[in-house]
């Protein structure tokens, strides 16, 4: 017994819960009209099976004329003294279901009851429009459901194109053989990154872009070549594994981001000062090149044409000379066919004035004698003339060669400048190199103050061998 | 009464009981009506009304979220959803920092039918604004109205973005190499121009600085032909940078030529990697518009890298993707 009173209690207990999660459920309709019969047939079992049972505004007479076989007849019939009590129970259990499905299903409700005095065919027309207008209702409710939704899908595409659409573009960077070479640790290639790196900002200047983005490309090349892993700039490309500290590289450790902010821009500075130092140092270097060329060829041609001044000198000497041989000759034949008396003595004193008459043959010799001292005069003028082109060539040669040396003292000069102040423009880079760990440039040795191979090896030059 | 009676009683209440439950749960369907209730309350427009001015109200205040609250009640309870109040929502979301939602709150507004001309503009301004501070220059410079170089510089909001570009751009006739330097200067912060009005100002400066890049090419060419392509290449890079869209489409098979001469070019540029990886942490961290800065920036460090270039195209052509409309 206590058995089945629990599972009853536990029954109704369910059918409670069960009603009440509906009632809830189901929200409460505004205007409920109050409950009418509006229509009821005879069961099949009956004796008028499927008859309409009229109906008034009281309620509706229900099984009563439906006759035998009814439901209520039967049981009257059949049932004793507990047939009130059954009949109560069923009333209960009708009116409990009645009760729980007018809250638990209010539209449905109104088909079942109607208002009081309302004829069967005015309650369904009634109910009729109310369920209309309840659609109408439900389906603006649901336009505007519609159109919330499509806002919240606008939201999320929009969302998705600018937060994540691009996100499948990820691998392409990852750690694959498709990126970037330069993540590989190879040092030279790290090293040949940071020269290119500063070739860029050199290029960037000669080509008169100030503020270019190269500039940026020399100070991450520095920051990387530096180690600088805190500056949050720099990541692993290009440099590797940080390189072991100095102590001067403890130094710029010890730096605060302003300090090696303003240490990294005189960096640049310096090596923007450094490149144009250098610029003219080509220059020069380039300028002295070409006066020295220009200086051999002027040497040259002048060679030239004191060569042919001396040569076309001797060569007057020698004619004069080879003039006096011959005449001398001439007069030594003319002594030997008749030795005359006093050849020698004519020479050593005057002639005397021609008798009025006079020896053909002396006469002769006199005239030999007086040819060949002529050409003895031409000899000596001649070999004057030589020595005096001589003169003249050495004194020119002299004046040019001060002239040159002093153009190229005056470049030279400027070069041993140029190449000071790079001196020290590098001492100074290096020394920030060696604070940031970079190997250190060295200094190349001037070209003008080396010895000039194309000037000392020339064959033609006569620098150093001209008197 | 006996004991039995009793006992016959309970068992019927419990077959009765469970006998409706039965009913209960096989036929009683749950009867929802959101639907109904959500166009009864459309209709109350002293709703609408109560909620919006208590949104405004609460983002005078300075609390955007509890605002956001509001104007969504406003919007809910309003029959017509009107683009004004959409714009409110978009502008209490920005100022909540939610700046994704704001632009499409905003962006959802402005396919509101029957939407006013004042709304409309305001509508445009506070997408412009939205844009910007979320970096995006290029979506903020698509709504800008009127669509000139010097009202975006003269925003607030695009100022520090296009202030150098415009100041280079105003110089360009005056003192072209003076435009020039600070053209380089907006190049080294912004990178590839990205959108239609910052290429306009760019090809009118290197328009009027042409006499001073002349001649680059040539000696790129002639640099490449002694066999030298990495000096080449940089030669290249600065007629890339510096040369107008015409000039350098003339150049361009022999920018081109270098480039496949040089088969790594990121190796030499340092910056150009840091960038791009940079944008690859960035897009890891779904920010759209530090992986375009990023990228942009690498491009024109290394103009050569065509990974760098084909990331750009991507990440632009997810922004021109076309999105599910309302």
């Amino acid at each position: 017994m206590r058995r089945d009173g629990c599972i009853a209690w536990l029954a109704l207990t369910l059918l409670g819960l069960c009603l009440l999660c509906q009632s809830t459920m189901a929200q409460s309709v505004p205007t409920v009209p109050p409950p009418t019969c509006v229509v009821a047939f005879c069961p099949p079992g009956s004796l008028h099976p499927n008859m309409s049972i009229p109906c008034s505004s009281s309620g509706c007479e229900c099984w009563d004329s439906c006759g035998q076989g009814g439901r209520t007849s039967q049981r009257s019939g059949s049932s004793g003294s507990s047939g009130g009590l059954s009949r109560a129970l069923t009333a209960a259990v009708v009116a409990t279901a009645k009760v729980a499905f007018l809250i638990a299903a209010p539209g449905h409700a109104t088909e079942s009851f109607g208002r009081a005095g309302e004829t069967r065919q005015q309650a369904a027309e009634r109910y009729r429009q109310h369920e209309q207008a309840t659609k109408a209702l439900a389906q603006r409710g649901i336009a505007l459901s519609g159109e919330a939704e499509a806002f919240r899908r606008f939201q999320r595409a929009l969302a998705k194109r600018e937060r994540d659409a691009h996100r499948h573009l990820l691998p392409l960077f990852r750690e694959t053989p498709l990126g970037p070479p330069i993540s590989r640790r190879d040092s030279q290639a790290q090293l040949r990154c940071v020269q290119a790196a500063l070739r860029s900002a050199a290029e960037a200047v000669s080509a008169g872009v100030a503020g270019d983005i190269s500039f940026l490309e020399a100070r991450q090349a520095a920051d990387i070549a530096a180690g600088a892993w805190d500056s949050g700039r720099a990541p692993s490309d290009c440099a590797g594994s940080p390189p072991s500290a100095t102590p001067s590289q403890a130094q710029y450790s010890s730096y605060t981001p302003e300090q090696k902010e303003r240490f990294l821009l005189d960096l640049s500075t310096q090596l923007a000062s450094t490149l144009e130092v250098q610029r003219d140092l080509d220059q020069q270097e380039s300028a002295l090149q070409t006066l020295k060329q220009q200086l051999a060829d002027q040497r040259k041609r002048l060679q030239d044409e004191q060569q042919q001044a001396q040569r076309a000198a001797a060569q007057a000497v020698e004619q004069a000379q080879r003039e006096a041989q011959e005449r001398q000759r001439t007069l030594d034949q003319a002594l030997a066919v008749e030795p005359p008396p006093a050849p020698l003595r004519s020479s050593k004193k005057p002639p005397p004035e021609p008798p009025p008459s006079v020896d053909p043959e002396d006469d002769l010799l006199r005239r030999l004698q007086q040819a060949k001292e002529q050409a003895d005069v031409q000899v000596e003028a001649t070999r004057r003339a030589l020595q005096t082109v001589q003169e003249d060539t050495a004194r020119t040669n002299q004046r040019f060669e001060q002239g040159a040396d002093a153009q190229l003292d005056a470049i030279e000069q400027r070069l041993r400048s140029l190449n000071d102040k790079r001196g020290q423009a590098l001492g100074a880079l290096n020394r920030d190199f060696d604070i940031l760990g970079l190997p250190a440039i060295a200094v190349p040795p001037l070209a003008g103050s080396a010895p000039a191979p194309t000037r000392d090896a020339a064959p033609t030059t006569p620098r150093g061998s001209h008197p | 009464m006996s004991p039995r009676l009793c006992r016959a009683l309970f068992r019927f209440a419990g077959v009765a009981a469970l006998t409706l439950l039965g009913l209960a749960l096989s036929s009683c369907q749950p009867y929802y009506r959101d639907d109904e209730l959500r166009a009864l309350r459309a209709e109350r427009s002293t709703c609408r009304d109560q909620r919006s001015t208590a949104g405004d109200r609460l983002l005078a205040a300075g609390q955007p979220d509890r605002a956001i609250r509001s104007f969504e009640e406003a919007i809910a309870c309003s029959a017509r959803r009107e683009a004004d109040l959409y714009l409110r929502l978009a502008t209490a979301q920005q100022r909540s920092h939610r700046s994704t939602l704001a632009a499409a709150t905003a962006r959802y507004a402005l396919t509101r039918p029957e939407l006013q001309t004042g709304i409309h503009q305001r509508l445009r301004r506070l997408l412009v604004e939205i844009y910007a501070h979320m970096g995006l220059t290029r979506l903020a410079l698509d709504w800008l109205e009127p669509a000139t170089l010097s009202h975006a510089a003269g925003l607030p909001a695009l100022q520090p973005t296009l202030a150098l570009l415009a100041e280079a751009d105003s110089l360009s006739e005056r003192a072209p190499q003076r435009a020039l330097a600070k053209y380089a200067e907006w190049l080294s912060s912004y990178g590839e121009p990205d959108h239609a009005l910052l290429r306009n100002a760019r090809n009118r400066i290197l328009r009027a600085a042409s006499p001073h890049t002349a001649g680059w090419a040539q000696q790129a060419d002639a640099l490449l032909a002694q066999g030298q392509p990495e000096a080449a290449v940089r030669r290249y890079a600065l007629v890339y940078r510096y040369h107008t869209d015409a000039a350098f489409a003339a150049e361009r098979s022999g920018f081109l030529r270098a480039c496949a001469a040089l088969p790594a070019p990121e190796s030499y540029s340092p910056l150009a990697t840091a960038e791009l990886r940079s944008a690859t942490t960035a897009i890891q961290h779904g920010d759209l518009a530090g992986a375009l800065l990023h990228t942009r920036r690498a491009v024109t460090a290394a103009p050569c890298w065509s990974q760098a270039q084909q990331l750009l195209r991507e990440l632009q052509q997810s922004l021109d993707a076309p999105m599910q409309g309302p």
